[in-house]
């Protein structure tokens, strides 16, 4: 290496150095610390006690508990109902959390990738205004979730929210019809926020509501970018708009299905502004996500260890979901 | 080479303007800082002395301001000036943690009864019994007996309420009107306000096609747990080591509260705290709603009917929560001298007397000035039943014995919740309840 490049490269570092620094202070060393404490028993205020696994075991292990195994089998209980009482998980809370999180994120996908995808299937024409619609169905991706959250508080209202008065609505008109074969169709009222059936639901439309937007523009610069004389050719061969769609769109646009897809799981994965501003968790815990149960340990309960020790396995669990995805794309990524 | 020397430069200037921000000083606990008049020898030796409360709305947050303004006045010949720091009520006890984990949290600050154990078993506040014990003017008797002794552990003092509320039933004069339905008051100065009564009226109140109900509450500890000391339980056993909504007495009280959900149908189901319950008694449809005088201002501004509060029926036993909420000191303090003399003033009666006009808080201090500013403050035109639960009343419990958050909030709520929207029967839900809470509690 030459001084003059010596020096080059010293520049580069010296350019280098102050996001390295915020890297560094801001993201590495916390992650780091982090990692020790998910090891410790550390509550924030008193020094950390190293108790090696146990905030692991804690989440992931199970109670075995034969004397109530034999209790329910003597009371004439099933076989099944004796298992459930035989192992018992130790935090049966981290795992209500993870199944709500599991569901909140197949919801939000389902919701959000392929509606997303007909969205921009719909607006990639070349119609008069269609910027306008376009522009119109990205706001809610640069709105603030605090204040859309208010609005969703008005629509799911119970009593008086435009959601259900949009369902009674349609009772009513449904009820005109079925009247002359002797039956009304009841006034639905949904307790959409405070209802744990319906409650995580109401989230994942939220959220889907709040995401879609953005999926739909990388939809649609996907959709730009397809060769015109693909479909030309397809039409010269007399294939209709469906098999088009079929054979030349979705082939043409798995590797940006794919990146959708995986950045999507990620960030659901992670939810946790929605059920923190909505419900806080509730009702009867129905949408307490795993990152809202890390933060209400961590910083709530006072037992920083432990919601170290969840935010690791929330990584690990991304990581094992986002390198599956990758392996399981050679199947249907096409790439050019 | 003048152009390396200014990359260099630059990178320089760059990461040192970058350190400077974001690592720069958080504020001080207390500095010495010189007293704005006139620069003596005196002033240079002045503390400030930082303290922090939630104030609900800028009004409240005024009132504060020019109480600590007005402190700082009287007690600068003592070398003291305080610095009011409020912090919003969203994130409130997040950004308090933060602090008192990073060192920087206020000298005084106030908390919510409840978190009282927390964080003195975490050791972040100060035992003021020292200082009582030394200070000759400071009486324990001066304040309401309920909130003290829940303050005191072996011994030690975390610190002085200042304020309390009753849980009282708000209810809408109009409505009781419109259908022809005995008043509250009228049954309570009758002897009457019972809880078959408060069903009875309840269900005339209600009409569901007109989205009208006779009741609604907020869903967290304070309005269901009312119903478990209403009928002679209790949330946790004697020594509150383990759960007590298993008692017999709980579950009647449960269910009472249960069946007004599920069976008689008189109130919609209740939203998140402080949600849906509030909101739609101010909008006109709900008769009658329990709270804490904190919901008075957002009444005063708001309600466009009629409106009064009486106590809370009488059940099996007559019963209503005592929240309070203290100062506590932080056991940081590089002044607590200072800080003692600061918060003994914050709790005196001439001060809670100002913050009592406002409407929001009744006086933790018995003293009588303190106790007519409150009750001048109207409307409601009767402000008694807020005091007079006090007798009687079940003081917030701070749990020296466990996590609040793991035991009540994580392990009662969500099986309460159950109940509310009928999911779980009550027996059902209080075994779910018990069995999770129960490993949480500390053995003696």
């Amino acid at each position: 290496m030459t001084a003059n490049q010596r020096r080059e490269a010293l520049d580069g570092f010296l350019f280098l150095l102050p996001n390295f620094l915020g890297f560094l202070i801001f993201f590495a060393v916390p992650l780091v610390v982090s990692f020790y404490y998910s090891f410790t028993d550390y509550n924030l205020f008193q020094p950390p006690k190293f108790i090696g696994l146990q905030n692991y075991i804690t989440a992931l292990g199970f109670n075995i508990d034969t004397q109530a195994y034999q209790a329910v089998l003597a009371q004439g209980g099933s076989i099944f109902e004796a298992i459930k009482e035989l192992i018992t998980p130790k935090d049966p809370t981290f795992w209500l959390a993870l199944g709500n999180t599991f569901k909140y994120a197949i919801g939000v996908l389902v919701l959000c990738i392929m509606p997303a995808f007909f969205l921009a299937w719909l607006l990639n024409s070349k119609l008069r205004g269609m910027a306008i619609y376009r522009g119109m169905f990205y706001i809610p991706v640069v709105a603030s979730i605090v204040g859309s959250a208010l609005v969703w508080f008005w629509i799911y209202n119970r009593d008086s929210g435009v959601l259900n008065i949009t369902l009674a609505y349609l009772a009513n008109g449904l009820t005109n019809i079925t009247q002359y074969l002797g039956f009304k169709v009841p006034e639905p009222l949904i307790g959409w926020l405070v209802d744990s059936d319906y409650s995580l639901l109401s989230l994942v439309i939220l959220t889907s509501w709040a995401t879609i937007g953005y999926d739909m523009v990388i939809f649609l610069a996907a959709l730009q970018g397809i060769p015109r004389y693909l479909f030309e050719a397809a039409t010269v061969d007399g294939a209709s708009r469906t098999y088009s769609l079929f054979k030349i769109t979705i082939p043409m646009m798995s590797a940006t299905i794919f990146f959708v897809l995986v950045t999507n799981t990620i960030a659901v994965l992670q939810i946790f502004s929605e059920p923190y501003i909505m419900t806080q968790g509730g009702p009867a815990n129905s949408t307490l996500t795993i990152v809202y149960y890390l933060y209400q340990k961590g910083f709530q309960r006072f037992q920083m260890g432990y919601g170290a020790s969840l935010a690791w396995l929330v990584f690990a669990l991304i990581f094992v979901i986002t390198t599956l995805q990758f392996r399981l794309a050679n199947r249907w990524v096409y790439e050019e | 080479m003048n152009k390396r020397y200014f990359q260099i430069g630059f990178a320089v200037m760059l990461i040192a303007v970058f350190l400077l921000t974001a690592c720069s000083p958080a504020a001080p606990v207390a500095t010495e800082q010189p007293a704005a008049p006139v620069v003596t020898e005196a002033a240079k030796e002045m503390v400030t002395i930082r303290w922090r409360t939630r104030p609900d709305n800028q009004q409240e947050q005024d009132v504060y301001q020019k109480i600590s303004d007005d402190l700082s006045a009287q007690l600068a010949s003592q070398g003291i000036k305080l610095q009011y720091d409020p912090a919003p009520v969203t994130g409130y006890l997040d950004k308090l943690t933060t602090e008192f984990s990073a060192g920087n949290a206020p000298d005084i600050v106030w908390i919510p009864g409840a978190s009282t154990a927390d964080y003195s078993s975490l050791g972040v506040i100060s035992d003021l019994m020292p200082f009582v014990n030394k200070d000759s003017s400071f009486k324990i008797s001066d304040y309401y007996d309920a909130p003290m002794k829940e303050l005191q552990q072996d011994g030690k003092l975390w610190g002085i309420p200042r304020d309390i509320s009753t849980l009282v039933m708000y209810y809408n004069k109009d409505l009781f009107k419109k259908y022809g339905v005995d008043d509250p008051a009228d049954l309570a100065a009758k002897g009457e306000w019972t809880c078959e009564n408060f069903e009875r009226v309840a269900k005339e109140l209600t009409h569901e096609d007109e989205k009208i109900y006779g009741f609604s509450m907020s869903n967290w500890w304070g309005p269901w747990g009312w119903f478990v000391y209403a009928f002679g339980g209790n949330m946790f056993n004697a020594d509150r080591t383990a759960c007590g909504l298993s008692d017999p007495a709980s579950v009647e009280g449960l269910q009472f509260m249960s069946d007004l959900f599920n069976a008689d149908k008189v109130a919609p189901p209740p939203g998140i705290e402080g949600g849906v319950g509030e909101t739609e008694f101010l909008s006109g449809s709900i008769a009658m709603f329990p709270n804490g005088r904190w919901m008075t201002p957002g009444m005063r501004e708001n309600a466009k009917f009629n409106w009064a509060v009486v106590e809370m029926p009488k059940c099996a036993a007559q019963s209503t929560w005592l929240f309070w909420g203290p100062y506590v000191m932080n056991a940081k303090s590089k002044y607590p001298d200072q800080a003692w003399t600061v918060l003994k003033a914050l709790t005196s009666p001439e001060v809670q007397a100002q913050v009592a006009a406002l409407g929001t808080n009744i006086p933790s201090n018995k003293a009588q000035s303190a106790v007519d500013a409150f009750l001048n403050s109207k409307p409601p035109e009767d402000n008694q039943p807020f005091i007079a639960g006090a007798a009687y009343a079940q003081a917030e419990i701070p749990l020296y014995t466990g996590n609040w958050g793991d035991i009540v909030s994580g392990q009662y709520q969500p099986n309460i919740d159950n109940i509310l929207y009928g999911k779980a029967t009550v027996e059902e839900a209080v075994k779910a309840a018990c069995e999770g809470a129960n490993p949480l509690f500390k053995k003696p």
